[in-house]
């Protein structure tokens, strides 16, 4: 189920809404009650009607049991990986810390298992085609490669999971106080698809606030959460999804082979670095808005993340979530900043950081590619190479340096859908023309049989687009600062009345296939 | 010193009802304008009422019902049935016919017509039904959602099972968007004398009504319809029949497969509930299935689909024998000495055809013509006073 759905909006949300708040006001009530509805949430997407859902809820032979519990198998793995995490968490909590071996072979089975779940679904088709490659290469035949839908957001809660046991481990945080506080943790539909990456910590305090219990809404966080749901709303359905609208079709001619010239390849580029972040912030701003809804505040995901004026500004701006978790479970533990090997961490940790967004060699390169930002950068700055924000100049070129270098790095991310063969190493080629349409080595004018380029309307929301993310305050800035009053009520009121009628069909997010 | 004055910040409760408040009221002042301006025809309004053929037939129907004039045969089915001349019908059978097909009429259209037309008073002695075997699809295999139009004459859809009337509810509120609502608000607009003639002032041009040349489709009073373009096409020797079946062939031959293989139980019941109730209340039923042109058959059908046609054929057999109405396969040209060169495209035909098809349901010698009406071309040339002319 998508949240810029009619079927969300106006039937789960709702009845969610007050079930949760009218229905009952033990812990184990909500807690138990946002459990189901989030698997029922989750559920959804395996399904095409209700009576698609409804015939796998019986079966006459062993067979079709089999068949119905595999048209359930995303639910099913969902499941699974939280009920492994949650007793292997249990168990390494009852264990001595003398027991060292015994310990690290819990952690190491819950590991297992997520990374297994997360490679065999994300990454075999990924590493069968290069075995395939590397057979052939070595004059043997091609071998087969998998092809499997990946369940959607495994990669987030896969890693929510891997971080509450690994903190366990580490005696850093507190153990669940029951499967149905993990079940919920885990499964809470406002980040279960496509985050942000939250950890138990965050969570535990809430399921147990006072206010979790209040026998009314807690008005204050329902005020919260429709402003930031509707502020989501209005970037997804008023900004990225109209530039997609533009952009899309000069993507499809490049796919085609079309040379789009200068102007028409930094449109669609610059479009899409736009488009990616109000995409994706705009999920994230409606996850932090309904989980308000719910009483629970989820942490910040994205910071005014083209304003950032370095690489390293920018990954504490942009997903945020996702790059501290790097930096908690990965930059660490590899030694971090210690012992010289700064650079070396930066590269491994950015690498599988490309990876984990998708199962292509392009997302390897955007990664290496922001690895190789970090470096540069760090190695400038260790020369007193980098101009000082202090100056309004050196802030500024900075700023705009970073922006470019990023703009850049999108080239990498967005050429990975071009052609659904990503896996193949052909695939980077797609990455490489944008990059040399950009350039103006094809000319400067798009070819004849180009997709008309963008028109003033485009260059208009781009223009506006631009000015937002340079100059505007953040969703959380706007949420946090204002002082509510009946004219923002009725401001966020029309604004949301006019998302609905811009829904139309519902686009799916950018990040739900990562 | 005095503390400066600051806007009092709302009660916590009040903020969430001041948004609910200004969220439903600028839905509901949305919802309105497109009822009343209805660009997208989905709804039955007052001020601009819809032009969809459900309607619009029904309308017809409305008017005849209070002049007294009730027709006697009712033909049913989709834009392939549209083109059943009712004059020629009443030259056979002798009774006064109206032609209720719709464009993508389907099960759910039969059934709220004939429950629409009983509850008017007007109980048929016969009524033909013409059963496109792509209409039992789950999901329409056209684009255009063309049932929900049947929202457009709120007697037609209060007729409408329950399950489908929320379906189509749904699918109309869905449907209203920035653009509609933009483009009701100007329907509106050209409603007021002045506010029109403002405009047809700064546009410098003089006010046309639309032209027979100009429109796809003529739509009859009795509920005929005639192929303007492909009929004025032909007259020009512009018309290509080969280009027509590619485009039908590209843009919907595998949707039309699919809907084929995946019929709906919800719409077969549908149809049984409608012959049930004709068989209520005495109602001579013909059902037929509509023809392909050959080419179509050949080159878009394979084993598995002709398989479930051959199916889809048996089983309303069946269903018509237990309700006692009548039942024939006309899908194949043969059947009825249809003409492959006598179609507009892969599915519509001419008027040629549609005659043998009529004489072959009644039991005539195909090629025989029972009465002489007139052409398509002489009611373009000279179109009756109460038509609607559709453009797509």
């Amino acid at each position: 189920m998508l949240f810029n759905s009619y079927e969300f909006l106006f039937l789960f949300l709702p009845a969610a809404f007050l079930l949760f708040w009218y229905g009952g006001r033990t812990i184990r009530w909500r807690l138990g009650l946002l459990t189901l509805a989030s698997y029922a949430f989750y559920s959804w997407w395996q399904f095409e009607s209700w009576s698609d859902f409804a015939s796998t809820l019986h079966a006459q032979s062993s067979e079709e049991l089999l068949h119905n519990l595999w048209r359930w198998r995303f639910t099913l793995i969902m499941f699974l990986s939280s009920s492994v995490d949650y007793w292997a968490a249990k168990w390494i909590v009852a264990t001595p810390p003398q027991k060292t071996v015994t310990r690290k072979v819990l952690l190491a089975t819950s590991l297992t298992v997520n990374l297994g779940l997360l490679g065999f679904f994300k990454y075999s088709g990924f590493f069968s085609q290069i075995a395939s490659d590397l057979n052939q290469f070595l004059g043997g035949g091609s071998l087969p490669v998998l092809a499997l839908v990946l369940p959607v957001g495994i990669s987030f809660y896969t890693f929510e999971s891997m971080s509450y046991v690994i903190d366990i481990y580490r005696g850093i945080a507190t153990p669940a106080k029951s499967y149905l506080d993990y079940a919920c943790f885990i499964s809470f539909f406002p980040h279960l698809v496509a985050g942000p990456i939250i950890r138990y910590s965050d969570m535990l305090h809430q399921f147990r606030d006072s206010n979790w219990v209040r026998p009314r809404p807690d008005w204050n966080h329902v005020n919260l959460g429709l402003l930031f749901l509707t502020i989501g709303m209005a970037k997804k359905l008023l900004i990225a999804d109209p530039l997609a609208e533009r952009i899309n079709p000069l993507w499809t001619a490049f796919g085609a082979d079309i040379n789009l010239g200068v102007i028409g390849s930094w449109a669609a580029v610059l479009g899409y670095t736009f488009r990616i972040y109000f995409d994706f912030s705009a999920y994230s701003d409606m996850a932090v808005g309904l989980g308000h809804m719910f009483g629970v505040k989820l942490p910040q995901n994205f910071n005014s993340p083209y304003k950032a004026t370095d690489p390293s500004d920018f990954w504490r701006r942009w997903h945020i979530s996702l790059s501290t978790w790097l930096r908690d479970y990965l930059y660490i533990p590899l030694g971090g900043n210690r012992n010289g090997k700064q650079l070396r961490n930066l590269m491994i940790t950015m690498l599988l950081g490309g990876l984990w967004h998708g199962a292509a060699w392009l997302f390897v390169i955007w990664g290496a590619w922001h690895g190789l930002l970090l470096a540069v950068f760090h190695v400038l700055k260790n020369w007193q190479l980098v101009p000082s924000n202090e100056h309004w100049l050196g802030y500024w070129f900075n700023r705009h340096i970073t922006f470019f270098v990023i703009v850049i790095g999108w080239v990498f991310f967005r050429a990975a859908d071009v052609h659904t063969a990503s896996y193949s190493y052909s695939s980077i080629l797609p990455a490489v023309e944008m990059l040399s349409q950009m350039a103006g080595l094809h000319g400067f004018a798009p070819s004849l049989q180009a997709s008309p380029l963008p028109g003033s309307s485009f260059w208009v929301l781009m223009a506006a687009c631009w000015l937002w993310c340079n100059f505007a305050p953040n969703s959380f800035e706007v949420a946090y600062s204002v002082r509510l009053q009946k004219r923002y009520a009725l401001i966020a009121g029309t604004t949301m009345a006019l998302c609905i009628l811009k829904l139309g069909t519902p686009v799916d997010f950018l990040y739900f296939r990562f | 010193m005095r503390a400066p004055r600051t806007k009092p910040i709302m009660k916590t409760r009040s903020f969430t009802v001041g948004y609910l408040l200004s969220f439903t009221g600028s839905l509901g002042l949305a919802l309105a304008i497109n009822w009343l301006g209805n660009h997208s025809s989905l709804f039955p309004s007052c001020i601009r009422p819809s032009m969809g053929d459900r309607a619009w037939k029904t309308r017809r129907l409305d008017e005849a019902s209070q002049e007294g004039r009730l027709p006697q045969v009712i033909i049913l089915g989709s834009s392939r049935m549209m083109q059943i001349q009712p004059p020629y019908v009443e030259a056979i059978t002798g009774k006064k016919t109206f032609n209720y097909a719709v464009r993508v009429g389907n099960p759910t259209d039969f059934l709220a017509e004939l429950r629409y037309l009983l509850k008017i008073g007007c109980k048929p002695e016969m009524i033909i039904a013409g059963v496109d075997d792509s209409a039992f699809a789950y999901q329409s295999i056209f684009l255009g959602n063309f049932g929900d139009e049947i929202f457009g004459h709120m007697g037609l859809f209060l007729e409408v099972p329950l399950q489908e009337k929320v379906r189509i509810l749904a699918s109309v509120l869905q449907r209203q968007d920035v653009g509609s609502t933009m483009a009701s608000l100007s329907g509106l607009a050209s409603q007021v004398a002045w506010i029109d003639n403002l405009r047809q002032v700064m546009k410098r041009k003089p006010r046309t009504s639309p032209r027979v040349q100009d429109a796809d489709m003529m739509l009859l009073q009795d509920g005929y319809v005639v192929f303007c373009r492909h009929l004025l096409a032909r007259q020009n020797g512009t018309f290509k029949l080969e280009d027509n079946l590619e485009e039908n062939i590209r843009d919907f031959g595998s949707r039309m497969c699919t809907a084929i293989l995946e019929p709906a139980a919800r719409y077969l019941d549908e149809f049984e509930a409608f012959l049930s109730l004709a068989h209520k209340n005495s109602i001579e039923v013909h059902v037929i299935t509509t023809p392909y042109h050959p080419e179509w058959i050949r080159r878009v059908f394979n084993e598995r689909v002709q398989h479930a046609r051959h199916e889809l054929a048996r089983s309303l057999e069946t269903t018509c024998h237990s309700y006692g109405a009548h039942y024939m396969d006309l899908s194949d040209v043969r059947s009825f000495q249809g003409d492959p060169n006598e179609f507009y495209d892969a599915i519509h035909q001419t008027a040629t055809n549609i005659q043998r098809m009529v004489n072959v349901i009644f039991g005539l010698p195909a090629r025989s013509i029972a009465s002489v009406v007139p052409s398509d071309l002489e009611i373009t040339s000279n179109p009756p006073t109460v038509t609607s002319l559709t453009t797509q």
